[in-house]
């Protein structure tokens, strides 16, 4: 009985299965339509330089799906995106080649960058300049005002770059995690959203911390104290702790020194050497060595 | 417990081909012959090789902000395969040229997606703007034809329209341009058929309200306008007595608004001009002009084909030109060149005396002449505000080739002189005679 029962089970499954079989799809017709944008010498070079090497989109035209509508935006401008895409290749893909290695770069650097041409204003006055999503995409605002920005490195930092290597420190902190002596430096000076409210927007040095976003949680923390560190050269870091009394200097000192470890041990990277590699390179954007508009695919 | 999951698979397989045999019961017939995604790209691709077809381009009737706050505005954009060439009444002269593309978000999309200071003027925000003007700049196609394609704004959901161009874009922009500056009018009395009617016109919002009375009932219509070449289109038809009026011819000469409604009838506005608003042709005649040292006779002739007047009796050796401003009725006197010897140039500057004595060789700085409401003909001499230096006389001066900070070279002299004198200080007014 059970046997037979278990027979008839089968065989119904089995019409079941092939009850719709004769539903052949068109294997001549794909479904998938490649559109009918013409690619521009810009998409040619992206591929050269970002998409064969690492992988990497750089989306210079605007795409809604991949903008935020909580904010009225507009596209960039196209040769602005232009030598913005150059700038980061230069000043970050190309920087941690050659402190880390083109591997890690391909590893580990974010996947997507999407531009638009303004900031992101917010109806107080205020305005984002720039984010990332879940490490691997990162939305670069403001790029039609970049010529007003490109000749001074506090400005295009500011601006554009210390976002990257921000969301880029977040990226390294999700494969090996931040260590916890880090947590326990400043542990109980963490403010979350308050950050930007008075006082704290005020006195976050004198509270052990190297920018008023670093109070946020110890993991913006330790984004802000690489990307800032490594934006500077050592007399604007110098210049950034003066006013600091040294009870909050030995704070950010001794949590440099677990970042600097970090890298060195979970990377093989020296902050230093990072640190220097970008700013010779920023030197040679701003002396102009590096053509900032050539599209030429070698 | 083993005879009750028996039982249980049985009812489970008597249930079964219930379900199963109901799967292929029907064949479904398609009810389109091809996948959506392949309708769309025919549709997406038809759409473009229609865009890229016009030569000149086409008109964009383009509306910003949700709430229509500022009516339309006349763009013409030409596409090739790749890029968009915008002009716009904005700035008329000013083409730019950007990429776009054909995709398919909200249904299929026009979108024009890197930055043109044109297309994207009122999209762009800013610190005290976070929205922009509102503007579009992604569009849902909702119907194609050859001529006319329909869109919608994807932010505003503003209805807009492609029309296909035949003339060159520049002299479009241009005509455009000339019926926008003639449009002055901010309000007008006519008729609908035999109904008469109101109209109030809000040029700032290119805004159009006509009042009727219907029996005891007063009853108020209107819609935002966009200009057209032969005067102005409403962005969507005005309803009076069950007839829609759709546009309306602007005469300029005679501040006339005119056309028909759909049911055939004539419709007739003409308007009302402010108090000091002096139409073209009432300026010529012989005048007294008065200033600080005195009064000079002159004669002001009418150059209606440059839109000018010509001043004379000042020195024999030139004419003083006024340019005529239609907006505003008033007759415009700026810096200019009156004369020429040995390369040498020899300009009649504005002169501002109260503003530190100051002189601009700009053509925008000077003073108009503008009806005096109290006075049957006369005109008082106003400062046209130009930036700094807000003239309020005028000044003779004498350059090293065109006028610059380096060509300088100092007060002209005889035979250039007005009333034997450099200096045309405080001019008050013109007197007819």
């Amino acid at each position: 009985m059970k046997k037979q029962i278990y027979k008839l089970f089968l065989s119904v499954l089995l019409i079941a299965v092939a009850a719709c079989s004769s539903d052949e799809p068109d294997y001549n017709r794909s479904v998938i339509t490649p559109g009918n944008t013409e690619r521009t010498e810009f998409d040619s070079w992206l591929e050269a330089n970002f998409v064969n090497p690492y992988n990497i989109a750089f989306k210079y035209r605007y795409e809604d799906i991949e903008s935020d509508f909580d904010y009225y935006v507009v596209p960039a401008d196209y040769n602005k995106a232009i030598k913005l895409a150059h700038l980061v290749k230069y000043l970050c893909v190309e920087t941690y080649n050659e402190v880390a290695g083109v591997d890690f770069t391909c590893e580990y650097f974010p996947k997507m960058f999407f531009t638009i041409g303004e900031w992101e204003y917010k109806n107080n006055g205020t305005f984002i300049l720039g984010t990332a999503e879940g490490g691997r995409k990162i939305l670069l605002a403001g790029v039609n005002d970049l010529d007003r920005y490109i000749q001074n490195a506090n400005m295009l930092n500011h601006y554009y770059f210390k976002t990257i290597h921000h969301e880029f420190t977040h990226i390294l902190n999700q494969t090996k995690p931040i260590p916890t002596d880090f947590q326990l430096v400043t542990g109980n000076g963490y403010v979350a959203d308050s950050w930007s409210e008075e006082p704290f927007n005020q006195i976050y040095l004198s509270r052990g911390f190297i920018s008023s976003y670093a109070q946020h949680s110890y993991q913006e923390d330790f984004a802000e104290m690489m990307s800032i560190y490594i934006t500077n050269d050592e007399a604007s870091w110098e210049n950034m702790l003066k006013g600091a009394d040294s009870e909050s200097l030995a704070l950010i000192q001794q949590k440099l020194d677990i970042v600097k470890s970090y890298m060195s041990t979970s990377f093989g990277i020296d902050l230093d050497v990072l640190r220097n590699t970008l700013q010779r390179r920023q030197n040679e954007v701003f002396s102009g060595k590096v053509d900032l508009e050539d599209l030429t695919v070698k | 417990m083993i005879m009750k999951l028996n039982r249980t698979l049985l009812y489970i397989l008597a249930m079964l081909p219930a379900l199963l045999l109901q799967s292929c019961l029907k064949n479904q017939e398609d009810i389109f012959d091809a996948p959506s995604s392949i309708r769309m790209q025919e549709m997406l691709d038809n759409t473009k090789k229609i865009l890229t077809s016009s030569e000149e381009g086409w008109i964009f009737d383009y509306y910003p902000d949700r709430y229509l706050s500022y009516g339309g505005f006349v763009y013409t954009v030409k596409f090739d395969n790749q890029e968009a060439t915008v002009g716009s009444e904005l700035a008329p002269g000013l083409f730019e040229s950007s990429l776009y593309k054909m995709t398919n978000d909200n249904g299929p999309v026009l979108s024009f997606d890197s930055y043109n200071t044109l297309m994207h003027f009122f999209s762009t925000p800013s610190s005290s703007h976070y929205e922009g003007y509102d503007g579009d700049f992604e569009f849902i196609i909702m119907e194609v034809t050859n001529d006319l394609i329909t869109l919608r704004g994807k932010r505003t959901g503003n209805e807009m329209y492609l029309r296909r161009l035949t003339k060159n874009a520049a002299d479009y922009i241009n005509a455009i341009s000339v019926v926008s500056e003639n449009l002055i009018l901010s309000s007008a009395t006519g008729t609908v058929g035999s109904q008469e009617l109101t109209c109030l016109i809000d040029l700032d919002t290119r805004y159009m309200e006509l009042t009727y009375m219907k029996g005891d009932e007063g009853i108020v219509v209107g819609n935002s306008f966009i200009p057209s070449e032969t005067g102005i289109r409403f962005y969507q038809p005005i309803e009076i007595n069950g007839a829609s009026i759709s546009e309306l011819a602007y005469n300029a000469d005679t501040y006339t608004f005119s056309g028909k409604d759909s049911a055939g009838n004539d419709v007739t506005l003409t308007g009302n001009l402010p108090a000091d608003y002096t139409p073209f042709d009432q300026f010529a005649g012989t005048y007294e002009l008065n200033y600080q040292y005195g009064s000079i006779d002159v004669t002001l002739v009418a150059d209606k084909e440059n839109n000018r007047y010509l001043i004379q009796g000042l020195n024999e050796n030139y004419n003083v030109v006024a340019n005529y401003v239609r907006s505003k009725g008033y007759l415009n006197i700026t810096s200019q060149k009156v004369g020429e010897s040995g390369g040498k140039q020899i300009w009649l500057c504005g002169w501002g005396l109260d503003a530190e004595g100051y002189f601009s060789w700009s053509t925008e700085c000077g003073m108009f002449l503008v009806k005096d409401t109290a006075k049957e003909g006369t005109y008082k001499f106003v400062t046209n505000t130009y930036r700094d230096t807000p003239a309020d006389s005028f000044i003779l001066y004498e350059f090293n080739g065109a006028p610059s900070s380096n060509t300088v070279l100092g007060e002209a002299s005889a035979p250039w002189l007005i009333n034997d004198e450099y200096r045309v200080p405080y001019p008050t007014s013109i007197v007819k005679k």
